[in-house]
């Protein structure tokens, strides 16, 4: 009886002891930035969920871009912020990966936005007045993965009738937004692509020395997606809590929903 | 050789012995520095020319990293101007100032130095296409505007297929400069048809040389780099210090030589004075009293304790010998009988007078002799006779002036001088003479004495035999008129 009796004592700690313990879930994102970036752009948001969902989010950085998707397909992370470029790919392999929300990212001037343009740009005083005229010029995207800074100009391009590997001048891979612009005022370059964002937070001053030549369709921000093996009501609880979430001076200003179809077509534009 | 130049010299020879080996001494220390410093120079420029090796192999080692990283090949292929610079920004450091990656076209896709600055076209440059026609260059070349020291080498992919070129340069300035003789004593001056710089304000450097540099040549005419000594400064102290050594010991020596000879003129001049003194003595040009002046004025003067003990000793000797010769003047010209001036006393005092008269001077003499005085002796004894000279001798001495010269000529005659007396004063002096003996009573004689006196007067062109003759002859009448009479002869 006595042992019978300390037996169910020792289980019943046991029990309140698991009981106590919060829920876990991991959040990953992109590596867009560096972890600390990273940590500092999420942490109001990270703490509003933690709060809401009484859980721990364990924050998590992938090493990149294709990481993140391994990452999701083996369901190590419960929600992660991904890319457009690659929601859109990660769509195809896996159509029914739950969709929660689109970031809306909040500019210099405190502007929300839920998605972005993608602009060629040149200066005032160059040559370059139209499409065609950016045949045999030199010109700066950033990287073969930016939506806004390499895949949408070539679209524009073929667009309008420029072959970009073909018919363009010396092209330059520069990597980061502002580069383009830093390249294009030292007259590196003769024209560039870089997302709208960069140039609204241009001075007025060095705004007026610039030419947009085209400016693309709407490019939807970075989604927030769901692990497949989640609960459908915590999604939904988790999906309710992001649209309701409003931040004054994160750079998460808050979540909207979009069309999946705006994603899909970034598939189009190689 | 004199006392003086004795330590003179000796000393002389001390100093300059001293000086010597002082000579030796520093030039030996000098030469000795100098090999140091010649040894200490030539490890110096050894380790110049090392580090600006190292800085060429920085260049080379550089690009060859950059070359192997397949993300540079990609970066090159792709234009990856990021990329290109965030790898090559790695590199930059105090020993490497510029990375270029290159297209094959001669346009720089990224430069490691300058972020945003890109896309122009350099394949006009000698490097470039020395780097795209041989694979390398290594020398000095514009980049930029600067003159550089440029590592360029061609960039393959696998290893064959050319893509472009990188370029790894070093501004060569006064920082590179500066950088490559830090912590030594050395200068390296840079000297092209563009520019001239160097780490030193001297127009030429000591003890230049060339550096050893295997670079190719570039377009940049002239270009060479020269290491020397900014100034021979350790040297030039070392120079100085033994100038000064030789000036000062030299100027010591002078002084030295003169204090002894200053010093050695006042201490011995009172020797010298004392021993001169001496000297003029034995070679006659000074009497014993004169000597007895000198010194004594000697002992007055202002000396050494030394000096005026010698200079008493000297006077108390002198007196001496002043006491001695004057005893022995006395002696050898006094008649020891009656105490008067002896015959040869009497010859010198003539032979003086004689000459005394050339200057104008007058004088008489009388010849004097006791009448009958062989009978008194004869008669009396020898003694009784000398009792009659000596008193004779001593009323005719105490009847004379001063000035006057009375002398036993030979036996019972005498002869009397008279300076500046005629013939009728010197007439007077022998008529008194005579008539004082004539009437003294001699103590051990009971007899009067008589004297026969013969009185002459000095003549122009006398000589002591006229003189004396006519005074004789004048006697002799005396005698032969008598006797106890005075007669003259003019």
């Amino acid at each position: 009886m006595k042992i019978k009796n300390v037996l169910s004592i020792v289980l019943l700690l046991c029990i309140s002891l698991f009981a106590t313990e919060k829920q876990k879930l991991v959040f990953a994102v992109n590596p867009y930035k560096t972890t600390p970036e990273l940590q500092m752009i999420h942490a109001e948001l990270i703490d509003y969920l933690e709060k809401a969902l009484d859980s721990e989010i364990i924050f998590v950085v992938s090493k990149d871009y294709n990481h993140l998707i391994t990452l999701i397909e083996q369901g190590s992370v419960d929600i992660a912020s991904i890319s457009p470029k690659l929601f859109a790919t990660l769509r195809l392999q896996e159509p029914m990966i739950p969709y929660l929300a689109s970031i809306k990212f909040a500019d210099e001037r405190g502007t929300a936005r839920s998605s972005y343009h993608s602009l060629i740009i040149t200066l005032k005083d160059s040559s370059i007045q139209t499409f065609a005229d950016l045949k045999g010029k030199s010109f700066g995207f950033t990287d073969v993965d930016s939506t806004s800074g390499y895949l949408y100009p070539q679209f524009m391009m073929r667009q309008n009738g420029i072959d970009p590997a073909k018919e363009l001048g010396k092209i330059y891979m520069l990597k980061k937004h502002p580069k383009i612009i830093q390249a294009l005022f030292e007259k590196s370059i003769d024209a560039g692509a870089v997302y709208d964002g960069i140039y609204r937070a241009l001075p007025k001053t060095d705004q007026e020395k610039i030419r947009i030549l085209s400016t693309s369709e709407e490019i939807p921000y970075d989604a927030m997606i769901a692990s497949k093996q989640m609960d459908k009501a915590f999604r939904t609880k988790i999906r309710a809590l992001l649209l309701a979430f409003h931040s004054k001076h994160g750079r998460i200003a808050g979540f909207e929903n979009k069309s999946l179809a705006l994603y899909d077509r970034l598939l189009d534009l190689e | 050789m004199k006392l003086y130049n004795k330590i003179l010299f000796l000393t002389i020879m001390q100093l300059a012995a001293i000086l010597l080996f002082g000579i030796y001494q520093i030039q030996s220390l000098y030469l000795t520095q100098k090999t140091a410093f010649d040894q200490k120079s030539l490890i110096q420029s050894e380790m110049i020319q090392k580090r600006f090796e190292e800085k060429l192999e920085s260049l080379q080692k550089t690009a060859q990293i950059l070359i192997n990283s397949q993300e540079v090949i990609t970066g090159i292929i792709s234009n990856d101007t990021d990329m290109l610079y965030n790898w090559s920004k790695l590199f930059l450091s105090s020993s490497i100032d510029k990375i270029h990656f290159i297209d094959l076209d001669g346009t720089i896709i990224s430069r490691g130095e300058l972020e945003f600055r890109f896309a122009d076209d350099v394949s006009k440059r000698f490097y470039v296409q020395q780097a795209l026609q041989n694979d390398t260059f290594l020398g000095i070349d514009l980049v930029d505007g600067e003159e550089c020291l440029v590592y360029a080498k061609r960039v393959k992919q696998y290893g064959q297929k050319p893509i472009g070129i990188i370029s790894i340069a070093l501004i060569i300035d006064d920082a590179l400069l500066a950088s490559m003789v830090q912590g030594t004593t050395m200068s390296i001056a840079y000297h092209s048809e563009h520019q001239t710089l160097s780490t030193t304000k001297e127009q030429k450097l000591t003890n230049a040389s060339s550096l050893h540099v295997m670079l190719q040549a570039g377009s940049i005419k002239e270009a060479s780099f020269n290491i020397g000594l900014t100034s021979a400064e350790e040297l030039s102290a070392l120079k100085e210090a033994r100038t000064n050594f030789f000036v000062g010991i030299g100027f010591a020596l002078i002084i030295l030589v003169l204090a002894l000879h200053f010093t050695l003129l006042k201490h011995l001049r009172e020797y010298k004075a004392l021993a001169q003194v001496l000297i003029d003595f034995y070679e006659d040009r000074l009497d014993i009293k004169e000597v007895i002046a000198t010194i004594k004025q000697v002992t007055k003067e202002r000396t050494t304790p030394e000096v005026k003990k010698i200079a008493e000793a000297l006077f108390n000797m002198s007196q001496k010998v002043a006491d001695t010769q004057n005893a022995l003047e006395l002696l050898s010209s006094t008649d020891q009988l009656t105490n008067l001036s002896n015959r040869r006393k009497l010859e010198e005092c003539l032979e003086q007078k004689l000459k005394e008269s050339e200057r104008g001077s007058f004088f008489s003499i009388v010849m004097i002799d006791i009448d009958r005085f062989k009978t008194i002796n004869d008669t009396y004894g020898h003694e009784i006779g000398d009792h009659v000279l000596i008193h004779t001798a001593r009323l005719m001495r105490e009847s004379i002036r001063t000035s006057d010269i009375l002398g036993r000529w030979g036996g019972e005659e005498f002869l009397l001088i008279l300076p500046q007396t005629s013939l009728e004063g010197a007439l007077v002096m022998a008529e008194q003479m005579r008539s004082t003996i004539h009437h003294f009573t001699f103590e051990h004689y009971p007899q009067r004495v008589t004297m026969s006196l013969g009185v002459s007067i000095h003549h122009v062109g006398d000589t002591p035999n006229s003189i004396l003759r006519r005074a004789d002859n004048a006697l002799y009448r005396a005698k032969n008129s008598g006797r106890n009479r005075v007669e003259h002869e003019d």
